[in-house]
């Protein structure tokens, strides 16, 4: 059984903006094991990113705040410890990375200045030149070839994908726990993203650490995760190992997620049929309906979903899944 | 009138590197090099490829929204690459296109009706305030839009309500072909399903061509009867779909499919990973460009750039060590 | 699909709720509508018709009857200060308007259709640009003689530089942005481009340029005044300040000071206005 590392119970995120308060992640709950991959998938304003940013502590305040819950890092609440402790957790034993690789490396420093400032941080016993080393050791390690050359390059002079791979370098220098990532290839080309999830795969294998995966990208769930938790409106709504989640959804937004993505399985002259679609849009946070977020979407709606029983919880189906839904298909 | 409402031959477009004291021409970019292809009336053609492949340009040139250097643009049987601005005007009535920006493509001060009225304005159509209204409400209508849009500004919309109000306007003045750039790229996923189907619902019931360019290489193989490959400014590859996703000649392509994630966690396959990066267009390799990150590789193709190899009437490949078929 | 049935409402509808709301910028747009009121009515007579009558002795104190006391003629300061609001105002206008129509003709030019156009009007920016404005503003003083027209003049055809730099980059931007492509794309040629398109999205530029402009010219007005080439027989406030010069070694300060918190109040006003523009105008583009 592998070790829990992670454990966010009941998380509440809400935002001030000028037309009130919204709850940006409403009760979210999920665990990360060391060596497995737990993916959030979610459309805009699921609140994927803002649970991210959560167990990093990194929800601006103002105008956001965690409102209630728990994050737990191996047994201690990162949310009630003082700022400094959490800024020794930060980039050592969680660790992030973002989704533009361009914006997220500083451009007026060298990519080895970079990874060298990480472990001046958090590895205070390393010497100069041992830090030197170690971020040429780092790039290796991302594939970076001739990496004694590259560590002194700028972040403009490297194509999208080595900035991931520096990106990815940073923030395993000081091997954390848990990496948290971003919808980190979905500004790359499809030939580079496949580099990019290969090697955070074999970079799990050989370090151990848990991922969060965040992104839209179904394609990357089912590659990468080992479980998904699906979010829509700020709730998990689906909670499940990735082969039960894409040979049996049960919930009707995670059905319709999978079915409207075009397979390639064409033959000649053959007819296309439209696309399965989820009609409708998702709805503004500022405007949620009464009992179940998704009903005006969904295929399968009654009356009891629009707020005569209240919300649905998320419940659990079967050993090892959740459900939040009235009507979990068969 | 010919089969083909487009023929597209040997299209080049350089940009010029200025650099040095005087500003002089120093290199050039070929981003579109020497591309010929043909899309026949009612059919779409897919267009793919990764970053600085050049499909953009190349779209945007066949319009002549950026002027193509060279070649020639054979749209109804006439060239209007060499068309002066009356002609030109005349054609875009024919010719549209829809942009992948849904929030830089519509003008953010004017409202639905004046961003949809403009083309009919422009081309003297449907005048007269009562033929103009039904002509409005029937776009509005097509796309799945509500009247009450035609009041509203840009602003007031989603991103998937945009690309339809773009689709709109695209479809004002009656087109026979449109350039989709990448037009459902920045959309949500489960929004994206809509705007494809809206597509192919169009399609059917106008009689459009379209040009598909895309990187989402699932959906183009969906809405296209065929597809062209592009890599660094070439076409290198073009053939039906399924005959692409079964039968890749050009190792390019073959790697470029088996690098799509599959939603379908039960398949383990075998997948080609490519090496390195994307090489910059501003200096591509000399003979195929593909050769530094092609395992097929051999010295002819480190030196002499590949002719184009008709493999059927509808597949064709620039390689000089294709794929073997099993 | 539900959008809330409220009445649609443009960027500008959104930019003036925006100014509105804040309350610092409803105070300043009081006190510049209030400037533009004594200017109005001094302009037409109806106020201060009589400034130059002689109401009490030369250098009188402020009193309850006149609040900023008299001048070296026995005149009222406060009718004074009221008239050369009326400059003030009207130099901060035709100069806004010469920049504006300058401006923005040659930047639009330049941005937008670039080339051997673009050089020539960049190096003839840079030229005037490159000169001091306060150099400039003596020599055309000079060769067209002192006076309020000269004021208008000289400062209309220096303050336009800034506005060409932001209308030509701006004009840049826009050009290639994919609103203006459709427009080529359907059709359009470049008189609608330029009019129908890109301008009215660069018009915020102008308004907020423009109320940066008004308190400039006034500052430059009295500046010119007080080095003596600014208007003549009438009060201003370069004028009033100009004449202290001679009054504060007798302890006469009241003319100064009248002048300079005249002054003051309208420039601050019309900075705290400029920016609550831009905040209301600028960051709209993108109304997500």
């Amino acid at each position: 059984m592998a070790e829990k590392i992670l454990d966010v119970q009941d998380l509440v995120v809400e935002f001030k903006t000028d037309r009130g308060v919204i709850t940006a992640v409403n009760g979210v709950n999920f665990e990360v094991y060391k060596g497995k991959t737990l993916g959030i998938v979610g459309e805009s304003g699921s609140g994927k990113s803002v649970t991210a940013l959560s167990v990093m502590r990194l929800i601006p305040n103002p105008p956001g705040r965690v409102a209630n819950g728990q994050i737990c890092y191996r047994g201690e609440n990162v949310l009630d410890i003082p700022i400094d402790k959490m800024r020794t957790i930060r980039g050592n034993k969680i660790a992030m990375i973002f989704q533009e690789p361009m914006t997220s490396l500083n451009p007026v420093f060298t990519v080895g200045n970079q990874i060298e400032e990480v472990l001046k941080l958090h590895q205070t016993e390393l010497s100069r030149d041992e830090r030197a080393k170690k971020s040429i050791e780092m790039l290796r390690l991302v594939g970076i070839p001739s990496p004694e050359k590259r560590v002194r390059e700028y972040p403009h002079q490297m194509s999208g994908g080595m900035r991931q791979r520096v990106m990815i370098a940073m923030s395993l220098a000081c091997e954390p726990d848990i990496l948290i990532a971003d919808e980190p290839t979905t500004a790359l080309d499809v030939t580079i993203q496949a580099q990019i999830l290969e090697l955070m795969k074999k970079l799990q294998n050989e370090m151990g650490m848990g991922i969060i995966m965040i992104t839209h990208d179904l394609g990357v769930v089912a590659e990468t995760c080992d479980d998904v938790a699906v979010m829509y409106c700020g709730q998990i709504v689906e909670k499940a190992d990735v082969k039960t989640l894409f040979t049996d959804p049960k919930h009707p937004y995670t059905k319709g997620l999978i079915e409207s993505i075009p397979s390639f399985d064409s033959t000649a002259g053959e007819e296309k049929d439209r696309l399965p679609t989820i009609e409708g849009m998702v709805p503004s946070l500022f405007d949620l309906p009464e009992g179940c977020n998704f009903q005006n979407r969904c295929k399968v709606a009654s009356e009891k979903c629009r707020g005569t029983h209240g919300e649905p919880k998320l419940e659990a189906v079967g050993s090892e899944r959740m459900v939040r839904c009235f009507h979990p298909l068969t | 009138m010919s089969e083909n409402i487009l023929e597209v031959r040997n299209l080049t477009k350089r940009f010029p590197i200025k650099g040095g004291l005087l500003g002089r021409e120093v290199g050039a970019v070929k981003a579109v090099n020497n591309v010929s292809f043909s899309i026949k009336r009612g059919e779409t053609l897919g267009l793919v490829g990764e970053s600085g492949c050049g499909k953009t340009t190349l779209g945007r040139s066949i319009l002549r929204l950026i002027e193509p250097t060279s070649g020639e643009i054979i749209f109804n049987g006439k060239n209007i690459v060499d068309f002066n601005s009356t002609e030109m005007r005349e054609i875009r009535r024919k010719m549209q296109i829809i942009f992948q920006d849904p929030y830089a493509s519509l003008n953010p001060r004017m409202t639905i009706g004046g961003i949809l009225s403009e083309p009919m304005d422009i081309h003297n159509l449907f005048t007269g305030s009562e033929q103009r209204k039904k002509r409005l409400h029937q776009l509005l209508d097509q796309v799945q839009l509500p009247v009450d849009a035609l009041n509203k500004y840009p602003h007031e919309f989603s991103g998937g309500q945009r690309q339809r109000i773009c689709i709109a306007r695209a479809l004002a003045v009656e087109p026979e072909f449109i350039v989709c750039d990448e037009p459902v790229s920045a959309l949500d996923v489960s929004v994206q399903a809509q705007v494809v189907n809206l597509l192919m619902d169009l399609q059917k019931e106008l009689g459009l061509t379209y040009l598909f360019i895309a990187h989402d290489l699932k959906v183009v193989e969906y809405i296209s009867s065929r597809v062209a490959v592009m890599y660094l400014g070439n076409m290198i590859e073009v053939a039906e779909s399924h005959e692409l996703y079964g039968g890749a000649r050009h190792p390019y392509t073959k790697a470029l499919f088996s690098a799509i994630p599959k939603p379908n966690p039960l398949v383990q396959k075998e997948r080609i990973l490519l090496e390195g990066d994307i090489p910059s267009p501003m200096n591509p390799p000399n003979g195929c460009h593909f050769h530094p990150r092609c395992w097929n590789a051999t010295d002819k193709c480190r030196e002499t750039y590949p002719e184009v190899v008709d493999q059927t009437a509808t597949h064709q490949y620039k390689c000089h060590n294709p794929i073997t078929l099993s | 699909m539900s959008v809330k049935e409220q009445e649609s409402k443009s960027l500008w509808n959104h930019a003036w709720d925006s100014l509105k709301s804040d309350k610092m910028t409803v105070f300043s747009m009081g006190i510049v509508g209030f400037y533009a009121l004594i200017a109005l009515l001094s302009f037409s007579g109806v106020i201060v018709s009589d400034w130059a009558k002689e109401v009490g002795d030369s250098y009188g104190a402020p009193s309850s009857e006149h609040l900023f006391g008299l001048d070296i003629f026995g005149r009222s300061v406060v009718a004074k200060t009221a008239k050369a609001t009326e400059i003030a105002m009207s130099v901060g206008l035709i100069t806004g308007l010469f920049t504006v129509v300058i401006g923005v003709t040659l930047g639009s030019l330049a941005g937008y259709f670039g080339g051997k156009i673009d050089e020539f009007l960049v190096w003839f920016y840079t030229t005037v640009s490159s000169i001091p404005q306060i150099m400039l503003l003596i020599s055309i003083a000079f060769i067209a003689g002192k006076g309020l027209f000269t004021v208008y003049l000289s400062l209309g055809l220096t303050s336009w530089t800034g506005l060409f730099r932001l209308i030509r980059g701006e004009f840049i931007r826009h050009k290639n942005r994919e609103y203006v492509q459709a427009a080529t794309a359907i059709g359009g040629g470049d008189t609608r481009k330029i009019f129908k398109h890109i301008l009215p999205n660069v018009l915020h530029i102008v308004i907020i340029n423009f109320s940066l402009q008004f308190q400039f010219a006034i500052k430059s007005e009295v500046i010119l005044s007080y080095l003596g080439l600014g208007v003549q027989g009438v009060p201003s406030w370069g004028t009033m300040i100009n004449d202290a010069k001679l009054e504060l070694a007798r302890g006469v300060w009241w003319q100064l000071g009248a002048a300079t918190a005249a002054m003051m109040v309208v420039v601050l006003a019309f900075n705290i206005l400029g920016d609550s523009l831009r905040d209301a105008l600028d960051p709209k583009l993108k109304g997500k």
